[in-house]
């Protein structure tokens, strides 16, 4: 397996020096990425999905769990087969150099500087050497994105993490970077570990959706199972708050309200919010189960 | 008659013009999307309409009526006395609208006490279901989706008759989004002013706007009602715009991308500025500014008309 996580926690402490408080931003989360395989991350902002990929890439220490790349532990030399790209390609290329020095250095830096590497590299990416001597100014945000998806290949990696690439390119762009990235990790084989609230380009580009919520998996499954029939009452509200041509009259399946993520008690982070919670959802954490369509729910063990 | 009527608004920055001679009007109740993607111009109208745009930026042309008098003529002291009152802006970031060192209550007396209406803050803040304790809250203390409320209930404090919102949503979480648009809708509905609601994301318009105006490199180049637009709109960049929307949960097509990029606003395509970009274009698309093309009209007024060379052509 490419990447296998298992059991996965990450605490931030809170308050001063002497204080305990915690803020809990990932527990007990367990997911596999095989090689050419594309798993989606969905989740709100403070889910914890980009902090599942800062951990993935060595940028976070993990508080607890297991993190095993090509079935061994993690190494540090590993971490050179894991490459990111970032959500936003304004401020993740270098203002005051050309797009000839993004790409450059990190193909000199992992040796693979041949002659042709450099064109070869850009064709992958759907640009070619006239941008070279161009700055990221004159690109656009489409084009951008395009030139950090070809710095984060130049490594050859065999996994790549997107943290929302998409997300501050204009509508006419956005699909083009998400064939792109359909089509690299058809023709290379490369992992893909997609960052994204955005629930139709998950089911589009990905084979399994992976939904959290306050830090913990809620549901998991291939990407048209979990859409066309969620089983979690949290992706049901995901899915209701993201289908348009509806209006706004329909009222939303949940109470307002937030997951507490400081210091957190056993029970569902959304048994608040849930309009179908049983009495055990405020007192026990209920655990993934299933084996294609993993749920964390009591209402499917009732 | 009509509550704002602009006509041939242009707006540059510097030697850029950003907004090329726009023009469209709003009736009391209607909810008008402005879609566009960044550059197009969308906010430079929504917001240089009003004045607020501060240089470089400069209008250079049009008139702006607002219940008959010219916003861009109007002495300041008029202009003041109008905003918040009869018009209000709802900004895309409450985060950075809101000063951080006031206190909302502080926040609201500011606004409010010139209009001789300090009194409304927790009525305002019921509004848009917000607890008024927190008017004691700094900005720091409120959620994303609490402070865009805050924005949201001092814009509608003094019940004005338009309300400019600038992506007021685009920075929140689609379960956030769906519940303020909700509010939104429901508080349009109790008192009736009309709104220009300004977006990127035209999936979004079709949910709750009554008219949809289509921006383009600085140019309106289709405006219609929005039953127009769910049937794919006419202009071939809003029917490109309608096929990159990702295909729906429960839909399947391939995937869609408009060819090209937009271009730069110092550099605007001559003719048609979508025509490098469009598969129907033709010669006369790459000289001449299209004409405006209706489709449909109710008394003088056109309904619905988008701005190309081959609609004209095959009608």
């Amino acid at each position: 397996m490419l990447l296998e996580i298992q059991g996965l926690g990450v605490d931030f402490p809170q308050g001063g020096v002497f204080s305990k408080s915690i803020l809990q931003a990932l527990n007990e989360v367990s997911l596999t990425v095989a090689e050419g395989e594309a798993l989606a991350l969905v989740g709100e902002s403070g889910s914890g999905k980009s902090t599942l990929a800062k951990v993935v890439a060595g940028l976070q220490v993990a508080s607890r769990g297991e993190i095993r790349f090509n079935d061994a532990p993690r190494s540090k030399a590993a971490r050179d087969d894991i490459q990111m790209v970032f959500q936003n390609p304004f401020a993740s290329l270098n203002p005051v150099h050309d797009i000839r020095h993004h790409l450059e250095r990190p193909l000199k830096l992992y040796g693979f500087d041949k002659p042709g590497a450099l064109k070869e590299l850009l064709e992958t990416v759907g640009l070619d050497e006239s941008y070279l001597p161009r700055f990221p100014h004159e690109l656009s945000g489409g084009q951008r994105q395009r030139v950090a998806i070809a710095r984060a290949l130049a490594p050859r990696p065999k996994l790549l993490l997107a943290d929302e690439p998409t997300s501050m390119l204009d509508v006419s762009s956005r699909m083009d970077i998400l064939q792109l990235l359909d089509r690299l990790r058809k023709e290379t084989g490369v992992g893909l570990l997609f960052v994204t609230h955005d629930l139709a380009a998950a089911r589009w580009l990905c084979d399994r959706i992976l939904v959290l919520y306050a830090g913990q998996v809620m549901e998991m499954a291939p990407a048209d199972t979990l859409l066309r029939s969620p089983k979690h009452p949290y992706t049901q509200l995901l899915l209701a708050a993201a289908t348009h041509g509806v209006g706004l009259d329909t009222e939303l399946p949940a109470k307002p309200g937030r997951a507490n993520t400081i210091d957190p008690t056993p029970g569902c982070p959304f048994q608040n919010r849930c309009l179908q919670a049983l009495p055990a959802c405020s007192t026990t954490t209920p655990t993934l189960l299933g084996e294609q369509h993993q749920v964390a729910c009591h209402l499917e063990t009732k | 008659m009509s509550i704002l009527d602009v006509k041939r608004l242009s707006v540059n920055y510097g030697e850029v013009r950003a907004a090329d001679s726009v023009s469209f009007s709003l009736e009391p109740g209607q909810i008008l999307g402005l879609v566009g993607e960044s550059g197009s111009g969308k906010s430079t109208v929504a917001l240089g309409m009003l004045r607020l745009l501060g240089a470089p930026a400069h209008i250079s042309g049009g008139e702006v009526n607002f219940q008959g008098q010219d916003i861009l003529r109007m002495d300041d002291e008029t202009l003041r006395a109008l905003r918040w009152r009869d018009i209000s802006v709802v900004p895309q970031s409450a985060l950075s609208a809101l000063n951080p060192v006031l206190s909302i209550g502080e926040q609201f007396r500011d606004t409010l006490a010139p209009h001789g209406a300090a009194h409304l803050a927790p009525e305002a803040m019921e509004r848009v279901e917000l607890d008024p304790k927190h008017l004691d809250s700094y900005p720091h203390q409120l959620s994303g989706g609490m402070r865009q409320r805050v924005a949201l209930a001092l814009a509608l404090a003094l019940s004005p008759k338009l309300v400019v919102m600038d992506e007021p949503t685009t920075a929140l979480d689609v379960v956030v989004e769906r519940q303020i648009l909700r509010r939104v809708m429901a508080l349009q509905r109790e008192q009736g002013f009309a709104m220009l609601f300004v977006t990127h994301d035209l999936s979004l318009l079709m949910d709750f706007a009554t008219d949809i105006g289509v921006m383009y490199a600085g140019r309106l180049v289709e405006l219609g009602p929005a039953s127009a637009f769910k049937a794919g709109g006419r202009h071939p960049y809003t029917q490109g715009l309608r096929k990159s929307i990702p295909p729906a949960l429960n839909e399947d097509r391939e995937p869609y991308s408009i060819p090209g990029a937009p271009p730069r606003a110092d550099q605007p395509p001559s003719g048609c500025r979508f025509h490098p970009r469009c598969g129907l274009a033709t010669a006369r698309c790459a000289s001449q500014e299209p004409s405006k093309d209706h489709f449909s009209r109710s008394g003088q007024e056109s309904v619905h008309w988008a701005s190309c060379w081959e609609l004209n052509h095959a009608s």
